[in-house]
């Protein structure tokens, strides 16, 4: 992975000590509240419902064990033990105190972390597909990409300013795990007819409260261009992005305002004249520091023993780790080698949270097993990309020992939540109380497995942190006349062919939550045509009619609600 | 108000600006631009600019920044700047943008000291990426070479670009040789050799450098700027000085391409324009954009105080275009044999007698002058016996 190199290590460190001065100045009133706030924010720090919150960037969900145990030492040192892992590859504390955020950040940086520009109207953390660099299916690995793009947007000192919040999501396969058409921009590393590795450019898409599937402006953009097209797409968007509202300043907006084809015009020409400017970013420049990046990516030394004789034998003996296996684990390229997800969902759990013991002892087991790389996914999982198969029954069984061994990823309680009402200043409902009791409800496996694939996504507001515009079953949270009401959406797929859920009627107390998902996975199974026939499939073949009925007939939501 | 500029604050100049909306378009003016005008509908007008100044009604609006760099990629060279709401801490970013100002009201530097105003000379991403030495990485200087800053760069076209460094204390050398030129990027650093543009009385040295694309040296060199080291060794050589030459009347310089390098020194060295009566500097390349080093170095040099007035009586520049659509064009060899140049100048072809040649370009350029110049009677002259004509062997471009 990448290591900071001189320039990297001297960069953060100052930004430390710049972030240390300037909390010296809010304190000591030379900057107001008004305009310490983007600084603090370009630096990660919120201030939430009930104290200042920092996120830390996991650069394209990537990080080592040294760095990983620094989360944890974070986690215990400056906060209640825990850190919750976020839905873009960021981890968030939520109990800091700001006089105490430059030492957080101070230790951040002696292992090459840090959280600038992960809030803000900025380019924020660019993120990536989590099995990068592991899949089967890829092109090419998408992380030198996202490095390099890490590097042009920090202190950009044009793009600091934005409109509002701009997300960059990189992925290499053709199965898209980084949701790249629910981003501002998305980039998919394609391969044209001679052979020649580019980018398909997806641009204006989001969630939120107007969601929008992202329209491709760039069918096949050569690899040296990348900086300027970026830079022609981001000046286009600051001179003219909105912003006298808000809540219509994402790019998503604009393009629509505009059109694709009025926007890609300005862009071209814009791309044009930057590649004839002065300031250009050269594109003979990118390849190179491309190319040094890429040089940290490069695949570790895989064993080749294939020897699979341990794996295969626990496998046949524990039917527990036969079931994590099944659902936990995912094909490698190398076929002796193995993916493996770490479920944050245990029955009950907060989805995404993790203990300083568990960070700890995923680092142990990313070092002793896992060619020491471990990702961080936007399904609030842990992936170890490498573990040599053999070396399975061991991790298993370690990941047991910390309560890290839930067989549930792609299942129904393997839930993706925003932090909510409880933690979040802008949430109008509690999610994470709704993901618990979801998730105790189908806790029984058998019945889990038997429901088969389910992504069920829960938001606390209508900014939809947690995605739940493209889940199977989404779940927003709103507040209507003073109670929670929960809107379920329905179809929502967040892969390569994105699709955005459909409103089912009106909303459940959340009480009622548990009994409506409840009536729609009867209704599922029993309709389904075969068990392989998924939720979504089913969903997508029948329409919304019969869940629909299942969801309003039997008990509608007014008596829910009064009840 | 209070004005800060990159060295601290400044008085307020007395500017006179016109608001954007009631300027006619056609007077050149001092122009107020209010944030919400687009790039686009700017950028054409600033050729009639004389001054820029950009309102920010609040620091969270970063359109300002666009606006900026926008104007200054498309060649605004004028005053620029910032007024209203920017806190310090953009302040190293507006410079960065493009600003050399910044203007801000009185209550806000009440609270903001102006010491807190101060740009931070500082290596940014952007500079990194585009940097000669991307990891930041420190090599050792070997030794016998000297490291100089770059204190200018100017490129001609996207393969031709100019630099110039300063000159290290001790450093000697002839008009028209050559030196070693390296980046500090790697232990034991590629050099290769430049002829020095600059007359030996300069104080900085000047290069002129094409660009290759995978050129082990030059992939790196055309990326360096203002404050960044380059390395040269110690010991300058090189033919093309006058003492290779006997006297004689006229002077043919004869060059392709950066090979009119070593006649860009030597026409700004008064020694020369003592020795021969009237100088010719030849000097032809593929297109238009290649020859403006020539056509800048000329007319430089006929202003120039201590060699101009000589300049402007004796030296004569020819140039033309061997690819490119032009109103002259065609090879050297082919101007010569055909006639054409002299017919041109209005004066007789090479004679050994009153003649004397330099030859500085491509390989096969120097081959065809060479045999031209021996067909016609001329001997070649080296450091141990004057000639007629001279050619530079280490010139690789």
């Amino acid at each position: 992975m990448y290591q900071y190199d001189d320039f990297d290590s001297a960069y953060v460190a100052e930004r430390v000590n710049t972030f240390r001065h300037q909390v010296e100045k809010r304190l000591d009133g030379r900057l107001t509240e008004e305009e310490f706030k983007p600084l603090r924010l370009q630096n990660g720090l919120y201030l939430q419902l009930h104290a200042y919150m920092l996120r830390v960037a996991i650069p394209y969900g990537s990080l080592n064990s040294q760095q990983m145990r620094a989360l944890a030492h974070i986690a215990e040192r400056w906060d209640r033990g825990y850190g919750h892992f976020t839905t873009r590859q960021n981890i968030q504390f939520n109990w800091v105190k700001l006089v105490e955020t430059p030492d957080i950040l101070k230790a951040l940086s002696d292992v090459g972390m840090h959280a600038i520009q992960t809030s803000g109207n900025c380019i924020r953390n660019v993120t990536a597909d989590h099995f990068s660099g592991a899949a089967s299916d890829e092109i090419a690995d998408p992380r030198p990409v996202a490095e390099f793009l890490r590097q042009w947007s920090t202190d950009h000192p044009e793009f600091l300013y934005l409109p509002r919040k701009f997300k960059i999501a990189v992925t290499g396969s053709s199965n898209d795990r980084a949701v790249t058409k629910a981003h501002d921009i998305g980039l998919r590393i394609i391969k044209n007819k001679s052979d020649e590795i580019g980018y398909e450019v997806i641009v204006g898409g989001g969630l939120g409260r107007t969601p929008v599937v992202g329209t491709v402006i760039r069918e096949f953009l050569p690899q040296v261009h990348l900086l300027n097209y970026m830079e022609a797409i981001l000046r286009v968007y600051n001179a003219e992005g909105r912003r006298d509202n808000k809540y219509k300043a994402r790019i998503k907006i604009l393009v629509r305002e505009l059109g694709i084809e009025r926007f890609r015009d300005k862009v071209e020409s814009e791309f044009e004249r930057l590649n004839d400017s002065a300031d250009k970013l050269e594109s003979i420049n990118e390849k190179t520091e491309r190319e040094r990046i890429s040089e940290f990516f490069e695949p570790p030394q895989f064993d080749t023993d294939t020897d699979l004789f341990e794996f295969e034998a626990a496998r046949r003996n524990n039917p527990f780790f036969r079931e994590w296996v099944k659902t936990n684990v995912h094909n490698h390229k190398q076929s002796e080698h193995a993916i493996v997800t770490i479920s944050l969902k245990a029955t009950g759990a907060i989805p995404g949270d993790a203990s300083s013991d568990q960070m700890r002892a995923i680092a142990d087991l990313a070092e002793t097993y896992g060619y020491d790389d471990i990702r961080v996914s936007h399904e609030q999982n842990i992936i170890l990309p490498h573990v040599h198969k053999r070396n399975l029954p061991s991790v298993y069984a370690e990941l047991r020992k910390h309560k890290l061994q839930t067989a549930n990823v792609g299942l129904i309680s393997d839930i993706i939540a925003c932090p909510g009402l409880d933690y979040c200043a802008l949430a109008t409902a509690r999610s994470i109380p709704i993901a618990q009791k979801i998730s105790t409800h189908f806790s029984d496996s058998a019945y889990a497995k038997a429901i088969g694939e389910m992504k069920i996504k829960i938001s606390g507001c209508i900014n939809s942190c947690a995605h739940h515009h493209v889940a199977h079953i989404g779940i927003l949270g709103l507040e209507k006349g003073g109670v929670e009401s929960y809107q379920i959406t329905l179809g929502g797929d967040h892969r390569e062919n994105l699709r955005l859920g459909d409103r089912a009627g009106p909303g459940f107390s959340a009480d009622e939550i548990v009994p409506a998902i409840e009536r729609l996975i009867d209704a599922y199974l029993g309709l389904r045509l075969d068990p392989q026939e998924t939720f979504l499939t089913a969903y997508q073949r029948v329409g919304m009619a019969p869940f629909k009925a299942a969801l309003y007939t039997e008990q509608g939501p007014k008596q829910a609600l009064a009840s | 108000m209070p004005l800060f500029t990159k060295n601290g604050k400044t008085d307020d100049k007395d500017i006179d600006y016109v608001a954007f909306d009631n300027w006619d378009q056609t007077e050149p003016a001092a122009v107020d631009v209010p944030i919400d005008v687009l790039p686009e509908n700017i950028v054409p007008l600033i050729a009639n600019i004389q001054s820029i100044k950009i309102e920010f009604p609040t620091f969270s609006d970063g359109r300002g920044f666009t606006l900026a760099r926008s104007i200054r990629d498309n060649g605004y060279t004028g005053n620029l700047r910032a007024s209203g709401h920017l806190i310090t801490e953009q302040f190293s970013q507006a410079i960065d943008c493009g600003f050399d100002e910044i203007q801000i009201d009185e209550q806000l530097a009440a609270r903001q000291a102006a010491n807190d105003w101060s740009y931070v000379e500082r290596r940014t991403y952007r500079d990194k990426l585009r940097s000669s030495n991307p990891s930041g990485k420190f090599f050792p200087v070997p030794d016998g070479v000297w490291s100089e800053t770059v204190t200018a760069v100017q490129h001609f076209s996207d393969n031709l670009f100019r630099f110039r460094i300063t000159r290290p204390d001790g450093f000697r050398f002839r008009s028209g040789e050559f030196a070693m030129i390296g980046l500090p990027n790697a232990e034991n650093p590629v050099f290769r050799a430049y002829s020095i543009a600059s007359p030996a009385w300069d104080e900085e040295l000047e290069f002129y450098s094409i660009k290759v694309p995978n050129g082990p040296l030059t992939q790196f060199l055309q990326r360096i700027k203002p404050g960044d080291q380059v390395l040269i060794k110690r010991k300058a050589t090189g033919t093309l000085v006058n003492d290779v030459l006997l006297p004689g009347s006229r002077l043919w310089m004869l060059s392709t391409g950066t090979g009119i390098a070593p006649f860009a020194s030597l026409i700004r060295d008064p020694e020369t324009y003592e020795k021969f009566e009237n100088l010719y500097l030849v000097h032809t390349a593929r297109t238009h954009d290649e020859l403006q080093c020539g056509y800048d170095i000329t007319e430089k040099t006929r202003i120039d105080p201590l060699v101009g007035e000589h300049a402007a009586k004796q030296m004569i520049h020819y140039a033309s275009t061997t690819r490119e659509t032009s109103k002259q064009m065609g090879r050297i060899t082919t101007l010569i044999e055909n006639g054409k140049i002299f017919s041109d100048l209005g004066v007789s072809g090479l004679s050994p007698e009153t003649d004397r040649i330099m030859i500085c370009g491509s390989i096969q350029m120097i081959k065809d002058l060479k045999d031209i110049c021996i067909k016609n009677g001329f001997t070649e002259g080296s450091h141990r016996e004057a000639g007629t004509f001279a050619v530079e062997r280490a010139f690789a471009g």
